[in-house]
């Protein structure tokens, strides 16, 4: 590090220090004062760990800004010490203002708030990880926006970058309800949590500073392990885009190959992805429609990062690659059944087993989809304690059945039914839904299966016509069947 | 002493610099001269370490000028774009120079006071002058060894350009200051430099001591009674020709003496000899270049 140049940064950015230290101060006590006195020190801590985050975008931004300009290179670069030196500088100065702050907000909280009330080691946690999460996210975001080679395109890289993880949760979303019979919640958006820095860093700074459960609850070291990769990528990243820097691509456009090239491909990937999913679930002309917008949007991402319009053959060619592979891919996903993964699931997880049963039926055939208007809905939720799952086997057995004929009707023809067949798991500790999978049988359990299963829980039959027959609109499986066998 | 040896660099596929040599020594004034894209603001930020070079070496006083940053204390680039960021006054970048430089603050006020510049005011807000006379005040209070510059008379104002001509002399007098200047003003060079250097095409097409240079090639105007042709003058080592009926117009370059003598043989019956300037000097060795080429 320089010193020289660190005091310089100091004496430079002082009074913008100071600002954006009180808006930090202020605006962490704001958050953290309508909260009872005992959650005010993780609140401070919380809010001050989000505005961490904030500033590792906005800090690299300002200090590495003079590399977009050449005016601005002509000086800096021509300053008596070494890349490396300068790097590191800057690095540190950043790291110093933001976990400065940081450290000061939490220690306020804590001194404040927190005696005797909150955890030493807790708070201590809490720092040791900010500080790990503020050096990952300094290195990524300042190695990102150096890809460009100007302030604009700095900018539009490390944004595109930043918030790719939206288009991929919306195609992650999409994807597998198209692809995975039983709307596969076996990613979760975990994958693409695993594209954001500084998503996965929030996600454990918020179960840090979750008061309920402390360190242990929610805490995912898969995340901090993908986080430490990103702060190697990052701090290499940053050492070949500053230290290794050829200083004539100021002002110039910015075709390094991870800057608009990779994000404009990366972005029509995406894109061709839910399309391919789309066509290969159910193809309709409006496929090529979409396949030509796709197309437009990339070659205009083209022409507007290099400035120039001209109709290029290779990036044309590459584009209807990019569609062929993705559609060869979903193709390969339909034909695997999601890769396998509609069949990858499990029934011993958490503490209970959970079957939620709903279909739109005959009202003279519980086992028929509805055709007439005279309809009924049937519907029971069947528990199971998944310690006590043999007990039950004969029971599972005839589920597990429904479950397989409705993942192979899914792959078999798109059919939108109104049944619902849902299987589920509760999680032992917060007792929330894991392994959470919706299918739309074609095949539908009989009256002689619903009977069965009536011996176990309570099978509803509703009938929204029948008010003045029926007490309310809901009778039993039995009831319904004896008012039936009446009326005929 | 700055010397640079073998010296390349390209931009991408565009060879902007080959095998460039040169070597000035202390206390020498060079004028480095080109058209526009021959590469000179590109040596002179690769001699500043703003650019990395692809091959060769820049050395100042023995020390490389990108490997050993200290070195570049010693230096000082005043860029033909000079520096104003936005919100950026005088103050705030003399906090840069202060920190990084051995920065002579005595010389900075005073010459700002001459200078009259506004300390508090917006770079933005400068006339060219102002900025330019900036960027060398900056350079100056530095007290470098080696001073780089390019375009540095662009919108400086005759008074502040005579100023800064006499504080280089005193520099160069008093503290052995080398001094390269890149510009297009030739006459301006041609007042202050002693050597110079044209590029062209990126590669350095002559490169001498401006005043031996300038004795050396001379404007002969040869009238004969006779007609005449260019291959009566195939003895001399001749830059330009030009004839009219029986007057001839000749750049020759040579002892002054020595190509007299050589007329006088052809009997001529009027022989008039005048200097060149730095600027025909330099529109002859392109022209020359030119027709070779051709």
């Amino acid at each position: 590090m320089n010193k020289q140049y660190f005091r310089y940064l100091a004496h430079s950015y002082r009074y913008l220090i100071a600002f954006f230290f009180a808006v930090y101060f202020s605006l962490s006590i704001l958050y953290a004062m309508p909260s009872d006195a005992y959650f005010r020190t993780y609140e401070m801590c919380r809010i001050a760990g989000v505005l961490s985050v904030c500033a590792c975008f906005v800090l690299p931004i300002l200090l590495f800004t003079f590399v977009h300009k050449r005016s601005s290179a002509d000086v800096y670069h021509a300053l008596p010490i070494s890349r490396k030196e300068h790097r590191i500088t800057i690095l540190l100065f950043c790291f110093a203002v933001i976990f400065g702050y940081f450290l000061l907000t939490c220690l306020f909280g804590y001194l404040f708030y927190g005696i005797g009330r909150v955890r030493i080691l807790s708070v201590l946690a809490m720092l040791g990880y900010m500080a790990f999460a503020i050096l990952t996210l300094l290195a990524v975001n300042s190695a990102l926006y150096l890809l460009g080679n100007n302030i604009l395109d700095g900018l539009v890289i490390l944004a595109a970058y930043s918030l790719f993880i939206l288009p991929c949760l919306i195609a992650e979303g999409v994807i597998t309800e198209r692809m995975i019979a039983g709307t596969n919640t076996f990613f979760s958006g975990s994958v693409a949590y695993l594209l954001s820095p500084f998503v996965i860093l929030l996600h454990n700074f918020f179960n840090l500073t979750s008061y309920q459960s402390g360190i242990q609850y929610g805490f995912r070291i898969l995340y901090l392990v993908v986080a430490a990769v990103y702060l190697v990528l990052g701090w290499f990243g940053l050492k070949q885009e500053f230290d290794k820097r050829r200083s004539e691509r100021a002002e110039a456009i910015s075709d390094h190959p991870l800057a608009y090239p990779t994000v404009i491909n990366m972005y029509a990937i995406i894109l061709l992805l839910v399309i391919g999913s789309s066509v290969v679930r159910q193809f309709s002309y409006d496929a090529i429609l979409a396949y030509l917008a796709v197309l437009v949007c990339y070659t205009a991402g083209t022409f507007l990062y290099r400035r120039k319009i001209e109709i290029d053959i290779r990036r044309t060619g590459i584009f209807f690659l990019e569609a062929i592979i993705t559609l060869a891919l979903m193709w390969a996903c339909w034909k695997t059944k999601g890769f396998g993964m509609a069949y990858r699931y499990s029934l011993n997880q958490g503490y209970v087993l959970t079957y939620e049963y709903s279909a739109a039926v005959e009202e003279d055939d519980l086992g028929k989809h509805f055709e007439k208007e005279q309809n009924v809905y049937v519907h029971f939720t069947l528990y199971f304690s998944t310690d006590e799952l043999d007990r039950n086997a004969e029971l599972i057995r005839l589920l597990e059945q429904k479950r397989h004929e409705a993942i192979e009707s899914f792959y078999r023809k798109y059919e939108d039914y109104s049944v619902t067949l849902r299987v589920y798991n509760r999680e032992k500790h917060s007792d929330s839904v894991i392994n959470d999978y919706q299918y739309h049988p074609e095949v539908l359990f009989t009256e002689e299966e619903l009977n069965y299963i009536s011996q176990y829980t309570d099978v509803i039959v509703q009938d929204y016509g029948n008010y003045e027959v029926w007490e309310g609109n809901e009778v039993s499986l039995e009831d319904y069947l004896d008012w039936r066998n009446n009326k005929h | 002493m700055l010397t640079i040896e073998h010296l390349d660099k390209a931009f991408g596929q565009k060879q902007v610099l080959t095998d460039i040599n040169l070597k000035l020594n202390d206390g020498s004034v060079c004028g480095l001269v080109g058209i526009n894209g021959a590469g000179k603001s590109t040596l002179l930020r690769l001699i500043a370490g703003v650019y990395q070079r692809d091959a060769g070496t820049i050395q100042f006083n023995g020390k490389d000028t990108w490997q050993v940053p200290s070195i570049r204390k010693e230096i000082a680039f005043v860029a033909d774009e000079p520096y104003t960021p936005l919100g950026m006054t005088i103050h705030s970048m003399k906090i840069l120079y202060e920190s990084m430089y051995d920065f002579d603050a005595a010389f900075f006020e005073s010459m700002r006071a001459e200078f009259e510049l506004d300390e508090q005011k917006p770079l933005t807000q400068f006339s060219k002058g102002m900025k330019r006379r900036t960027s060398i005040l900056f350079a100056l209070s530095t007290h470098p060894k080696l001073l780089l510059l390019d375009e540095a008379y662009d919108g400086l104002e005759p008074l502040a350009r005579l100023r800064f001509k006499q504080i280089l002399a005193q520099r160069i007098e008093e503290e052995n200051l080398s001094v390269l200047i890149a510009s297009h003003n030739l006459r301006e060079l041609e007042d202050i430099c002693d050597v110079y250097s044209i590029l062209k095409d990126g590669t350095i097409a002559q490169y001498g001591d401006l005043i031996e240079d300038r004795n050396l090639l001379k404007k002969y105007q040869v009238a004969f009674d006779h007609e005449i042709g260019n291959d009566l003058f195939s003895a001399f080592d001749l830059v330009r020709y030009r004839s009219e009926g029986r007057v001839a117009q000749l750049v020759i370059r040579g002892e002054e003496e020595t190509v007299m003598e050589e007329l006088r043989k052809l009997k001529p019956v009027l022989i008039d000899v005048l200097p060149v300037t730095f600027e025909e000097m330099f529109l002859y060795e392109l022209e020359g270049r030119s027709e070779s080429h051709e």
